[in-house]
């Protein structure tokens, strides 16, 4: 079979539709432009991209979605959300999620339309599958007081020093809002040391790049 | 300069300093030993038999402890080190003979740095950071996403609350011949004390953390913060 360029390599492997996607799935998937009418499919897939993408994003509320057929609108939007789940963590492209889509007869206009809003947030889709699943606290932000001793329960005078007290934290994706992950304290002998550390990190970084 | 403060309760535990500078300077060792490990009731008993006229083991235990309060309470009131020690000693203890009052001083002096360093901030535990290892990782696949390239630095702080290199390097102490019951306080001891934390991050937040910590110290070293700190101290 003759391999055209924009294919993935998983194509080649399976031109059957991918055993990936359940019965329920397909079968919300086949409600769209059907049971679900072209205008409330396009929304609904909107809606759908939106949640998987900022999950505490705020959806303003489409209630003729679910006026009639409820059931079926939330079997769609359930399939919608896991075929883009699914063909984003196997890395298809815009193509080969028209061919999955085209061998399980669905609507066309809404094979055009879930291809379409694919291809446009591919990159979005994996950035946000990229942060799921484990890993270590992960650090985008520091920040440092310095502060001297006056006087205290413990100690009628100053130690002399200033000392550093340094927050390393991250910032929560959907809100904003600043997470601290640990703090500690060093004085100025032990700072110098902190960064020189973390300099022979990022030189081993930039060696491994050139290389 | 004047006397220290002690109670009625603390003089009457000093009450075997009024035995030979011999016996005193035993009891400083003694003193010194509570510091590194605790108390050593044993030691303790021998002690008391030797002084067999004055003295029960718990009464030289007693003694060990106020001692223990009087090196506390000198380091907390004597700041630098120009004051005349001799003569604040002299001062709280007139009863006691010169070369009792010889080894008191050498006494108070001689751990001063390993209290100070601790009661300074033993009123905030804060962690400090004792080490740190790195990794350099690529990500090549997790469960959602099967194709990726991701370069991430782990790294493992090694923080520990004991306030100062030194205290560390006092604590960390022979534990061979111990007992297993002293071996678990030790652990427990460490485990209250330390915390090993794992996190990560990429390279481009690396370089921001740095150039921050960079004007940190760089903003220690002005000339403000220096006149604040040398006017507070």
């Amino acid at each position: 079979m003759a391999t055209s360029p924009g294919k993935s390599p998983a194509l080649d492997a399976d031109p059957e539709p991918s055993g990936l996607l359940s019965a329920t799935v397909v079968a919300g998937l086949r409600n769209l432009g059907a049971i679900i009418s072209p205008p409330l499919t396009k929304l609904l897939i909107a809606n759908s991209l939106k949640l998987t993408l900022h999950p505490d994003a705020t959806i303003a509320p489409v209630p003729e979605i679910y006026a009639s057929n409820a059931a079926c609108a939330k079997q769609s939007e359930y399939a919608v959300v896991t075929l883009y789940a699914l063909a984003t963590k196997h890395g298809w492209d815009g193509l080969y999620l028209r061919q999955q889509l085209e061998q399980l007869a669905l609507d066309t206009g809404a094979v055009d339309e879930l291809s379409r809003v694919y291809e446009d947030n591919r990159k979005e889709l994996v950035l946000r599958q990229l942060q799921l699943g484990h890993g270590f606290p992960h650090i985008t932000d520091i920040q440092w007081r310095i502060v001297c001793d006056v006087k205290s329960s413990t100690s009628d005078c100053s130690t002399g020093v200033a000392h550093f007290h340094i927050n390393l934290g991250n910032f929560r994706p959907s809100s904003g809002e600043r997470v601290t992950i640990v703090e500690f304290v060093c004085n100025a002998e032990e700072l110098q040391s902190l960064i020189n550390r973390l300099k022979e990190i990022e030189r081993h970084c930039n060696q491994m790049a050139v290389a | 300069m004047s006397s220290l403060r002690l109670s009625k309760q603390q003089r009457d535990h000093l009450g075997l300093l009024q035995r030979p500078a011999a016996d005193v300077v035993e009891l400083c060792k003694s003193a010194f030993d509570y510091l590194i490990n605790g108390p050593n009731l044993g030691r303790y008993e021998t002690l008391a038999k030797k002084y067999s006229d004055s003295g029960s083991a718990e009464a030289v235990q007693q003694t060990v402890e106020a001692l223990i309060s009087l090196l506390i309470s000198v380091t907390t009131r004597v700041g630098n080190g120009s004051v005349n020690m001799q003569a604040i000693l002299r001062q709280t203890f007139p009863d006691l003979g010169d070369d009792v009052l010889e080894v008191l001083e050498q006494f108070v002096t001689s751990k001063r740095n390993f209290v100070e360093g601790s009661i300074k901030s033993a009123n905030i535990r804060a962690y400090r950071l004792v080490n740190l290892d790195w990794r350099l990782e690529v990500r090549t696949a997790s469960r959602s996403l099967l194709e990726q390239c991701h370069v991430v630095v782990t790294m493992k702080l090694y923080l520990h609350t004991e306030p100062k290199n030194e205290n560390r390097e006092l604590l960390a102490v022979d534990i061979s011949g111990r007992s297993e019951a002293e071996l678990k306080a030790m652990q427990e001891d460490e485990r209250l004390h330390r915390k090993d934390l794992l996190v990560q991050t990429d390279v481009s937040s690396l370089v921001h953390m740095i150039k921050t910590l960079e004007d940190a110290l760089a903003e220690s070293k002005t000339r403000r913060i220096r006149n604040i700190v040398d006017a507070i101290h």
